[in-house]
């Protein structure tokens, strides 16, 4: 169990985190997802105590790590956390099993035992065999594994992973990906992982939270950030998503599916889920339609609802998909579909998207961060 | 430029260079072995061929006596300076001292004044009875004295000479270490100085290394520290026993170039060994992209360190150099100080030998420096962008220079240009050879570095545009590695100024240089004059130094 409360980190006048909180249950997997520059980095090495925060608390179970207003601020060494790092920092003076034992060797534990432990957690990522291998000598995949090995050898309370991916090519990446998840839920290691790839993080996690300029904009499960993100940053940062300013009519039928009037006319369908009521009539908002949702069609579909003309303005084929820009009457769209939907630029066609695919999000979703840097 | 083949003009230019350098370089290594088996002194008599100069040496206890000295020196030495270097660069490398780039300065500041015009210094400290420290545990009723002359002293002087070395080779790869390597450690449970110790150090082994055998070849090959601290106290070593069986009469050349082969086998299996390391062993190769080098916080300890550094830097430069100054407005140097007066100084222009050395040295570092960097930048360029044949000889011949020892370049000198009738031995263009051969390896490397930065493309666009080959090197490449050149130069005419190891082998009435001088009083005693003209060339250096580091950066390079 991962307490982070409020936990800042200034660079002069810059936060590179910005009043943090998260709470990460005991072998709960969450990512810290963000362009980089957005402070996940920073925030992952407070909890390591590579960084040393400027304010806020992190707990680890009943363990106070660090409180700079308590002047509490445990040095990594003493904090038994594990962390793979983005180049695997492997120790080129070191063999493969040297590696793994080295955090074991502090702990003063019979020899025997270290190296049995240390066999076991290669054992773990699948490379016996390769104990007594130079780290410069092995694949990078396999030295991925050994800092994974290193990182569970000690039996830490918290993992900690910094873009461990980002240096394999994209087939060892899918591979990798899955095998860290499935470790990781084996052993029920509570986990911080950070990277920049979406696709990883929603593939990995039990919860993402979306960093945007220091602060966490949006945690959820991978599903619910997808599907409702909380802020034009986090909907366009999931993937390619058409954003569209509308007013809300307060007018929501029993389906749940709520009436906005669009900028430009006409009209759209959100279906917002449970919470609450309609938004009040007027309120600004923004609809959000995903590109892979939105159907192209040279008939007329048969749902009447967010239904519009459109003409084919572009086309690029990608191979496993083609990329549309379309006019419609309030704007452009873009659509991606299946590579076998084909339209001819400055074809007439229906677009359509059913309201389950539709999100809004709020119209200010801009963090405040200015008043932050006078403190 | 690799789909060409080569021109008349590259061909050409490549075998004239081939020539000189046969002339500079491997005709004096084969005229040295020549003389050591030649009976009859050099430009004298039939030839004969003979062992007896080899058999003399090795049944000579002497010999073995010199040796044992050299090498207690060099390891001594070599010792002084890790010790006192790596501290000193893991301080100015990787924590957050204040004063970094200033000390960086300093730290680099003894590659540019040689041992000889140091340990010229120390004595003014150092030297029983006169020297400062001496006077000043007389002063305070102290029984003790202090006494630079011998192994230890000579260890000191050249080790402190050393140091920049120490921070030449392991500098750049303390800042390269991936942070993340350390900070692993950190989190495997180990605080940071066991991570310093387990693993910074362990990562910087390599360059330790190498920088270790150079600093041991130095030192065993150096020949001013000795002449300064050891022939007073008539200490044998090697560079010198090379040196006094040449200069003192009679003269025994056989012996000498015997002890030279000796050395110059020792220094020269040490540098392959060097290169080996350097090659071979390299962890660099797997420090990844790291998240950065922070530099470690010393909190309160900062101070306590700048203190310390900053007490290293006036023991070891302030104060002899201080002292020496001081020295240099005396008219005696005595237990007692006497008035201050600036004849040790004027004598430079009126002493009729002075003169002569000061134009003499000044013509050799302008003059020598011009030729020197034009035939080093000719060769790189040969070498990185022709393809003319022979080219990777002319790279093989430019280099070998590294490993001879300037004494031992000194005795080959005489054997090859003794006897050959041109008006070359006894004149200043011994000295001029001697120096070009010597110092050719540094100027190359560093034009070289500078072309293999350039891209080919820039060359290829201009001869696509119209240029001949030989306009291209003078409009395109050239002006792309200015700055190395000039660097050369400046180099060049500093080492070319303080050089004293082959000069004091070579020169004869009319060829005197400023070092010989310094030489030479030093060893009648005059200690005033020998500080005056000691402190005249370092200030002279250093204003060169500082002159044309503002205008183009200087690239400094050991020159091992």
């Amino acid at each position: 169990m991962l307490r982070i409360r409020s936990l800042s980190k200034y660079y002069g006048a810059r936060a590179a985190v910005n009043d943090v909180s998260l709470e990460v249950g005991q072998g709960e997997l969450v990512t810290l997802l963000g362009p980089s520059g957005c402070g996940k980095s920073t925030t992952l090495r407070c909890l390591a105590g590579l960084e040393i925060p400027d304010s806020g608390e992190v707990w680890l179970q009943d363990r106070l790590l660090a409180a700079p207003a308590r002047r509490v601020q445990v040095p990594p060494e003493q904090r038994r956390v594990g962390m793979v790092f983005q180049s695997y920092a492997l120790w080129p003076h070191m063999s493969v099993l040297e590696n793994v034992s080295y955090p074991l060797r502090s702990q003063k534990r019979p020899r025997q035992e270290v190296i049995k432990r240390a066999r076991d957690a290669l054992e773990l990522v699948g490379l016996s065999g390769y104990e007594g291998s130079q780290p410069g000598n092995i694949s990078g995949g396999q030295q991925q594994r050994v800092a994974l090995a290193r990182a569970l050898a000690s039996e830490c309370s918290l993992l900690l992973f910094d873009e461990p991916l980002s240096n394999l090519d994209v087939h060892l990446r899918e591979q990798m990906r899955s095998e860290i998840r499935d470790l990781q839920a084996r052993l029920r290691i509570t986990t911080i992982y950070v990277t920049h790839d979406q696709s990883e993080a929603l593939a990995i996690s039990d919860r993402v939270a979306i960093m945007q300029d220091g602060a966490i904009v949006q945690v959820g499960t991978p599903r619910e950030v997808f599907e409702r993100p909380a802020t034009e940053f986090a909907a366009t940062f999931l993937g390619k998503v058409n954003l569209l300013h509308a007013a809300a009519t307060g007018k929501r039928e029993a389906d749940l599916r709520e009436q906005f009037r669009l900028a430009g006319g006409g009209e759209v369908h959100v279906h917002t889920g449970g919470t609450g009521g309609p938004s009040a009539e007027g309120t600004a908002v923004r609809v959000g339609l995903r590109a892979e949702l939105i159907r192209l069609s040279r008939n007329a579909p048969a749902a009447e609802k967010n239904v519009w003309k459109a003409r084919v303005e572009r086309a690029v084929f990608f191979g496993d998909g083609i990329d549309y820009m379309i006019a419609i009457p309030v704007g452009r769209l873009r659509v991606r579909t299946p590579p076998y939907d084909q339209f001819r630029v400055g074809e007439e066609v229906f677009a359509s998207i059913a309201p389950e695919h539709c999100f809004i999000v709020g119209s200010t979703p801009q963090p405040a961060r200015q008043e932050e840097v006078s403190r | 430029m690799r789909w060409r083949r080569a021109g008349p003009g590259e061909t050409l230019l490549s075998v004239l260079l081939l020539v000189v350098l046969a002339v500079l370089v491997i005709y004096p290594l084969v005229s040295l072995i020549y003389g050591s088996i030649r009976s009859s002194p050099p430009g004298t008599g039939e030839p004969a061929y003979t062992v007896e100069h080899f058999l003399r040496i090795f049944m000579d206890p002497h010999f073995y006596e010199a040796w044992r000295n050299t090498l207690l020196l060099s390891a001594s030495a070599t010792l002084v300076a890790l010790v006192f270097g790596l501290p000193a660069t893991f301080l100015i490398a990787r924590t957050d001292i204040p004063y970094r780039s200033f000390a960086e300065v300093l730290v680099l500041i003894p590659l540019f004044i040689s041992p000889f015009i140091g340990a010229v210094a120390w004595t003014g400290l150092g030297a029983p009875r006169v020297g400062m420290l001496n006077r000043l545990l007389a002063f305070l009723g102290l029984p003790w004295e202090v006494n630079i002359y011998g192994v230890w002293g000579m260890a000191l002087v050249l080790g402190f000479y050393m140091v920049p070395f120490v921070y030449l080779f392991t500098s750049g790869p303390m800042k390269a270490i991936d942070a993340s390597l350390e900070e692993a450690s950190r989190l495997s449970g180990r605080n940071a100085l066991q991570t310093t110790l387990q693993i910074t150090l362990p990562l910087i082994t390599p360059s330790v290394l190498a920088c270790t055998l150079l600093i041991m070849v130095l030192s065993m090959e150096n020949f001013g520290v000795p002449a300064v601290l050891a022939l007073p106290s008539r200490i044998p070593l090697v560079p010198t026993e090379i040196f006094v069986r040449f200069s003192y009469p009679p003269a025994d050349y056989g012996y000498a170039t015997v002890v030279a082969l000796s050395l110059i086998a020792v220094t020269g299996i040490g540098l392959l060994l060097q290169r080996r390391i350097i090659r071979t062993a390299s962890y660099a190769a797997i420090t990844g992209r790291g998240y950065r080098v922070a530099p470690i916080l010393l909190g309160r300890w900062r101070w306590v360190a700048v203190a310390i550094l900053g007490a290293y830097m006036v023991a070891t430069i302030l104060l002899p150099y201080g002292v020496m100054m001081l020295a240099s407005f005396q008219a005696y140097w005595t237990q007692e100080f006497t008035a201050f007066t600036l004849d040790n100084y004027r004598s430079v222009f009126t002493r009729g030998l002075l003169v002569r050395a000061t134009e003499n040295s000044l013509l050799l570092a302008v003059f020598g420096a011009c030729v020197a960097t034009a035939l080093a930048a000719c060769i790189a360029y040969v070498v990185q962008r022709s393809r003319a044949p022979g080219r990777s000889w002319l790279d093989f011949m430019a280099t070998i220079p590294i490993g001879i020892p300037g004494m031992v370049l000194g005795v080959a000198l005489l054997w090859a240009w003794i006897a050959v009738p041109l008006e070359i031995y006894g004149t200043i263009w011994i000295l001029l050879i001697a120096y070009i051969t010597r110092f050719l390896p540094f100027g190359v490397r560093n034009v070289s570095a500078a072309l293999t930065q350039v891209g080919d493309e820039l060359e290829s666009a201009a001869r696509v545009s119209g240029a001949t080959q030989w306009r291209t090197a003078v409009t395109i490449t050239l002006p792309l590695v200015r700055n190395n050149v000039l660097s050369s130069w400046v180099i060049y005419f500093i080492e070319f100024l303080k050089e004293l190891n082959m000069s004091v082998l070579l020169y004869s009435f009319g060829s005197v240089v400023i070092p010989v001088v310094i030489f030479d009083l030093y060893t009648e005693g005059r200690y005033p004059e020998v500080a005056a003209l000691a402190v005249g060339l370092s200030v002279l250096i250093l204003v060169v130094l500082a002159i044309s580091s503002r205008f183009f950066r200087i690239r400094i390079s050991p020159l091992g």
